[in-house]
């Protein structure tokens, strides 16, 4: 069995050059949650300040989780957050998204995306761009990065019951404006319970 | 739109996250060696070297406390503190026993808390005032420990210390003195103009000095390590007392004079260490192999770094285990390294110390036109041939049927050579007019080696062929005459 991230982390107190493997876990997660927030560019930049961030933090880490990812995230969450208020772009992270929709890069670099599924895709990117940062922060993490419930609550230090109500609130929003926004959506229950409350 | 809402909205968002791709192997290594000189940083930050002392044989017992130089400080009043050496070192027990000798340390270590704190507030303070000048109210709070294991640091101090291997290292913690010293994202050109950014890890002060006729002579140092931005390390020490300390400002001065440089610690699990010999630059420029001795930890990497106006070398090798049993044959390795561009007019540096590396450009290599039946020769390497005299060098290799004939070998020194071997001098033909030497080692009346030097063109020129293994044979004296002879400088 291989050594867990905690147990990396808890020897590199003594020994800090074990903290190196934890890059190599985990660099390109933390890559990729910077760079659809912030951008490739700034996105490398940030990614190293997490690690950075991280080894410099690394005694506050609670060993009890096994898998820093979460824990991790929630640093980058923290980096993305400074880079944008301090290059004064503050509020703009998830309108990046809308923007880069409405301005057709995204949809059109999307083989096979009906003019449908565009609208759709319209509405979701404005939807989000209106939303609370945290709330969609909580589904981006939960869609983008692929974190569980609890592992959302660890990213954003928030109890999970906070996490279950922020999505429950953003996928009511989004429903809502699809369905008055797009037509085709219609349907008004989550069936396979899978983003429920 | 079929299925549930939830699953088309995740698929939405899902949709909406941007391409990022996959970052470049450079990308990644830069910011893998961010966090790699972050963990320097604080690994420097654990140490602060006061002291350096000799611990004399065995025999001996006890220790002399360093006497270091009087500084601006002042030290009365702190003679009741005491140092409490670990207890798990020979020289610690040793002192332990003898409590004169701890006594003596502890004065020692005092002068030499009190000299940093008086480099510190000269030094440091001024350059930041927001640093907090160490307040020494007990040396065991401060968590000092005598580290006999100083042989990397003594390394630098040879000079003063004629047995490395022998010295005694106090260090403690005193993160406080190094919270001027920028965190290891701060970049500064090196030097202005030069696109190639350093990261400076750290600083430290150092108390260096040794033992000479009985009386400690030492002198605090401040040293600045800065890492580059890749996998080639260079130290420097910036100086003596009062020098300003490189790598703090915007700008970096790089020491004119480089006191010896002390063997970079094994921080990353890859010792770095420079190579041997001169690197031979391939014909395209692009190539450059150097010659180093195998090391125990694994297989040795030639590492290139390039920037505008030069490109730094340094051997890497995976640390071995500390309990590893490694039989040190000396095994000398050719390794090799591609350059994204050719070196062109670049300075070819030591990535150790940051020093300009003379190198043989294979360019200069004389064409050779006559060549035994069935031999073949490779492109040049570093010479490792017996010819002595100053100067670059490189080799080219020529082999032939192995189980035939033993190898040949033609050297091309840049400059003034000599043979250091005793083969005996046969004859001094001559070879396009200039004045050759021919030896020939004979063993139960074999030719095992013959060997032809001369000069010719501002270059030293060795052929030799040799047996390698029983039964070889190697080339006759005429052979080698015509291959020498066969030898053309290339215009220019």
């Amino acid at each position: 069995m291989s050594i867990t991230d905690a147990e990396l982390i808890a020897d590199s107190l003594t020994q800090p050059a074990a903290f190196q493997e934890i890059f190599q876990r985990h660099f390109d997660c933390v890559y990729r949650y910077c760079a659809r927030r912030i951008g490739t560019q700034a996105g490398e930049d940030a990614a190293g300040e997490v690690l950075c961030r991280a080894f410099e933090h690394r005694s506050q880490y609670d060993r009890a989780r096994p898998d820093a990812r979460p824990w991790l995230l929630g640093i980058a969450a923290n980096v993305v957050a400074g880079h944008l208020r301090s290059s004064g772009r503050q509020a703009a992270a998830y309108q990046r998204a809308a923007s880069y929709l409405l301005a057709g890069a995204l949809v059109d670099d999307h083989a096979g995306v009906g003019v449908d599924a565009r609208q759709e895709l319209r509405v979701v990117a404005k939807a989000l761009a209106s939303m609370p940062t945290v709330e969609v922060e909580t589904l981006l993490l939960y869609v983008w990065d692929e974190l569980s419930y609890a592992d959302i609550a660890i990213a954003l230090d928030v109890p999970v019951g906070t996490v279950r109500s922020r999505l429950s609130r953003v996928r009511q929003r989004l429903r809502d404006e699809l369905h008055s926004n797009a037509p085709g959506v219609t349907a008004s229950s989550d069936k396979d319970g899978r983003f429920g409350d | 739109m079929g299925g549930s809402v939830t699953e088309e909205i995740l698929e939405l968002v899902s949709r909406l996250a941007p391409e990022v791709g996959v970052l470049a192997p450079e990308q990644i290594a830069r910011q893998r060696s961010r966090l790699a000189a972050t963990i320097l940083r604080e690994q420097l930050s654990r140490e602060l070297v006061i002291g350096v002392a000799p611990t004399g044989p065995a025999t001996s017992g006890s220790f002399q406390a360093p006497s270091f130089p009087t500084t601006d400080s002042g030290g009365a009043g702190q003679a009741d503190i005491e140092v409490e050496p670990s207890h798990h070192t020979p020289s610690a027990r040793r002192a332990k026993r003898h409590r004169r000798p701890v006594r003596q340390i502890a004065f020692g270590a005092i002068a030499g808390v009190l000299a940093i704190a008086g480099i510190v507030a000269t030094g440091l303070a001024t350059r930041t005032r927001s640093v907090p000048r160490p307040v020494v109210t007990s040396i065991s709070s401060l968590g000092w420990r005598d580290k006999v294991d100083g042989v990397g640091l003594a390394a630098a101090h040879a000079d003063f210390d004629p047995h490395p291997q022998q010295v005694r290292v106090f260090e403690t913690k005193v993160k406080s003195a190094l919270a001027a010293m920028p965190r290891p994202t701060t970049l500064v050109r090196l030097p202005p103009g030069d696109p190639a950014y350093l990261v400076v890890v750290s600083g430290r002060l150092s108390n260096v000095g040794g033992y000479r006729d009985g009386r400690w002579v030492g002198q605090p140092v401040e040293l600045v390590l800065v890492v580059s931005e890749d996998d080639t390390l260079a130290s420097y020490w910036s100086g003596t007392r009062g020098l300003k300390l490189a790598g703090l400002g915007t700008s970096v001065e790089l020491p004119t004079s480089l006191p010896r440089v002390p063997s970079i610690p094994d921080i990353f699990g890859v010792t770095r260490f420079a190579f041997d010999g001169f690197p031979v630059v391939s014909r395209n420029g692009r190539t450059i192999t150097v010659l180093t001795v195998q090391q125990c930890g694994g297989p040795s990497k030639l590492v290139a770094t390039s920037y505008q106006d030069r490109v730094a070398l340094v051997v890497t090798a995976p640390t071995g285990a500390p309990d590893e049993v490694c039989p040190l044959d000396l095994q000398v390795l050719t390794i090799s390294t591609t350059l994204p561009e050719p070196l062109g007019d670049r300075v070819l540096v030591n990535g150790i110390t940051g020093k300009p590396v003379p190198y043989f450009d294979d360019r200069w290599f004389a064409d050779i036109t006559v060549l035994p039946q069935r031999y073949r020769c490779g492109a040049g390497e570093p010479g490792v041939l017996p010819s002595g005299g100053s100067g670059v060098n490189a080799t080219v290799y020529c082999s032939g049927p192995a189980k035939e004939s033993g190898p040949l070998a033609i050297e091309q020194l840049k400059g003034v050579g000599s043979v250091t071997a005793s083969w005996p001098i046969v004859g001094h033909p001559t070879i396009d007019g200039h004045q050759a030497t021919l030896r020939v080692a004979v063993s139960s009346g074999i030719a095992y080696v013959r060997c032809l030097t001369w000069s010719a063109g501002g270059y030293f020129f060795t052929v030799i062929s040799m047996e390698q293994m029983e039964g070889q044979q190697i080339l006759s004296s005429s052979e080698l005459l015509a291959v020498a002879d066969g030898l053309h400088l290339p215009p220019g």
